[in-house]
C-alpha cells in the first residue's frame, strides 16, 4: 500500500486517480476538509493547480469545467445530507442540470456534420469512459449511472424531437453570477422545464426523463409481475399538464422561456413530460469498439428506436389538438388586463 | 467576478446543424487535458468493479449517512 492510501480513504483514492496530481491532495490538512464532501478536496486542489496554469481565466469558468468532469461525483453526498437549505438544494441542483445540458450539448454537436473531428473524438471517448466508470460498481454507489441515464434520456429526447421537425431550445447553462439568475435555476430547477420544442405555431414546454422501470403512478414504486419480477419500460408516456394547474403569466420573465415566448407571440403552449425507458435495449449505449466511425457511433448513441421516436411525434400531435394548450396572445390580453385591475 | 450578460439559449434546428457548446476553446483544451488524464489512469483493461468506494459521511463519523452501498 503506497502512502496515498494510507492516509486517505478507499473511496477519496479511486477518484484521485481521476486527477492528474492525487498526490497533492495530501499537502491539505484532514481537518480542512469538507465532512460533506471529501471529493472537494481533490477538486480544490486541481482547480488551485489550474488557476496557475490558467491565470487569464475567471474563477467561474474553471469552475464550470471542473463541474464537467466532477460535479456529478458530489451530488450523492450533496442530496443525503439533510442540513442544508432550500436554496442550497435549488444550487446544488442548479449545478447538477447544467451540467447534464452542457453533456447534451456537447454529445448532440459531436454528431453534427460539421464537427470538428478531434472534437468529436474528445467528446466521444469522454462519454465512453464516463459510462465505463458509471456503470461499475464503484460508479452505480456514486450514483453516476443515474446521472448518466439522466444525460442519455434527455438526448433521446432532443433527438426525437428534432426529427419530428422540432426546433429545440435548451437554456444556457453557463455559470451567473447568481444560481437564481440561471436559465437552468428557472426553467429546470423551478419549473421542470428542461427544454423546449418549436413546432409550428406550437410551443412544447418539455420536462425529458427516463426510467429503467415501469412505475406504480401514485406511489412511484417499481412495478412487478406476478413473479416479483421489475417490469422492464419498453413504451413512451407522454403527460400533458392540464390547464388548471399552471398559468402563463408565471413563465413571463422566465429566462429562456421569454424570448421564445416573443418570437412567437400567436403560438399555443404546451407542457409536457415526456418519460422513455432507459434500459440498453431501448437508450443505446456509445460503442466505440465496434469498428465504426467514431461519428456514426456518437450519433447512434442514446437514439430512441424508430417506434418510440414516432410515438413521441404522436404524442405531440395529440397535445397540438387536445385543447389543453394555452394561447399566448389571450394570455397578454389577461395578464394586461389583471394588471390594470 | 463574472460580469452580467445576455443569456444566450442553445437554438437546435435539426441533428445536423447544432450550434458549437457555449465553451471556447481554451476551456475545450482543458477539457481534452483532463479527459487525456482520466484516459490514462483507466486504462481499457481495468477492472472498475474492484473498485469499493468509502462513504465522505462515514469517514466524517455522520452515522446517519452510512446507509449506502
Amino acid at each position: 500500500m503506497n502512502d496515498l492510501e494510507q492516509r486517505v480513504p478507499v473511496g477519496v483514492t479511486n477518484i484521485a486517480k481521476l486527477m492528474p496530481n492525487p498526490e497533492a491532495l495530501l499537502t491539505i490538512p484532514q481537518n480542512e476538509r469538507n465532512p460533506g464532501g471529501l471529493i472537494d478536496v481533490r477538486i480544490e486542489n486541481l482547480r488551485r493547480q489550474l488557476r496557475e496554469k490558467y491565470k487569464d481565466m475567471s474563477p467561474e469558468r474553471i469552475n464550470f469545467v471542473l463541474d464537467f468532469f466532477f460535479g456529478p461525483f458530489n451530488f450523492k453526498e450533496f442530496d443525503r445530507d439533510k442540513r442544508y437549505s432550500r436554496d442550497e438544494a435549488r444550487a446544488i441542483k442548479t449545478r447538477s442540470a447544467s451540467i447534464q445540458h452542457l453533456m447534451t450539448h456537447m454529445a448532440l454537436h459531436a454528431g453534427s456534420e460539421n464537427v470538428d473531428p478531434q472534437f468529436q473524438l474528445k467528446i466521444a471517448k469522454q462519454l465512453e469512459k464516463y459510462q465505463e466508470i458509471a456503470t461499475s460498481r464503484f460508479g452505480r454507489d456514486m450514483e453516476l449511472n443515474k446521472f448518466l441515464k439522466g444525460v442519455m434520456a434527455e438526448i433521446g429526447v432532443v433527438k426525437a424531437l428534432l426529427s419530428s421537425g422540432c426546433e429545440v431550445i435548451l437554456p444556457d447553462y453557463q455559470p451567473q453570477k447568481s444560481f437564481e439568475d440561471s436559465p437552468v435555476c428557472q426553467m429546470d430547477v423551478d419549473r421542470g422545464i428542461d427544454l423546449i420544442a418549436v413546432k409550428g405555431a406550437d410551443i412544447f414546454l418539455v420536462d425529458a426523463k427516463g426510467t429503467r422501470y415501469f412505475e406504480e403512478p401514485t406511489t412511484k414504486k417499481t412495478r412487478v409481475d406476478a413473479s416479483g419480477n421489475p417490469l422492464v419500460r419498453n413504451t413512451v408516456d407522454i403527460v400533458e399538464q392540464q390547464k388548471y394547474e399552471w398559468n402563463l403569466p408565471s413563465l413571463r420573465g422566465v429566462s429562456g422561456v421569454e424570448e421564445v415566448f416573443r418570437q412567437h407571440p400567436s403560438a399555443t403552449v404546451h407542457k409536457l413530460m415526456i418519460k422513455i425507458p432507459t434500459s440498453e435495449e431501448f437508450l443505446p449505449p456509445i460503442n466505440l469498439q465496434d469498428g465504426r466511425p467514431v461519428g456514426n457511433s456518437i450519433r447512434s448513441f442514446a437514439r430512441l428506436n424508430s417506434e418510440l421516436t414516432n410515438d413521441i411525434i404522436m404524442g405531440l400531435d395529440r397535445s397540438r389538438l387536445s385543447r389543453m394548450g394555452l394561447q399566448l396572445s389571450t394570455s397578454n390580453e389577461e395578464a394586461v388586463n389583471a394588471k390594470s385591475a | 467576478m463574472q460580469s452580467q450578460r445576455r443569456h444566450t439559449p442553445v437554438r437546435i434546428t435539426g441533428e445536423d446543424n447544432v450550434p458549437a457548446p457555449l465553451i471556447d476553446k481554451r476551456e475545450l483544451e482543458i477539457i481534452g487535458e483532463i479527459a487525456e488524464q482520466i484516459e490514462k489512469e483507466f486504462p481499457e483493461d481495468s477492472n472498475l468493479d474492484n473498485i469499493v468506494p468509502t462513504s465522505a459521511n462515514e469517514q466524517a463519523g455522520n452515522s446517519d449517512t452510512t446507509d449506502h452501498e
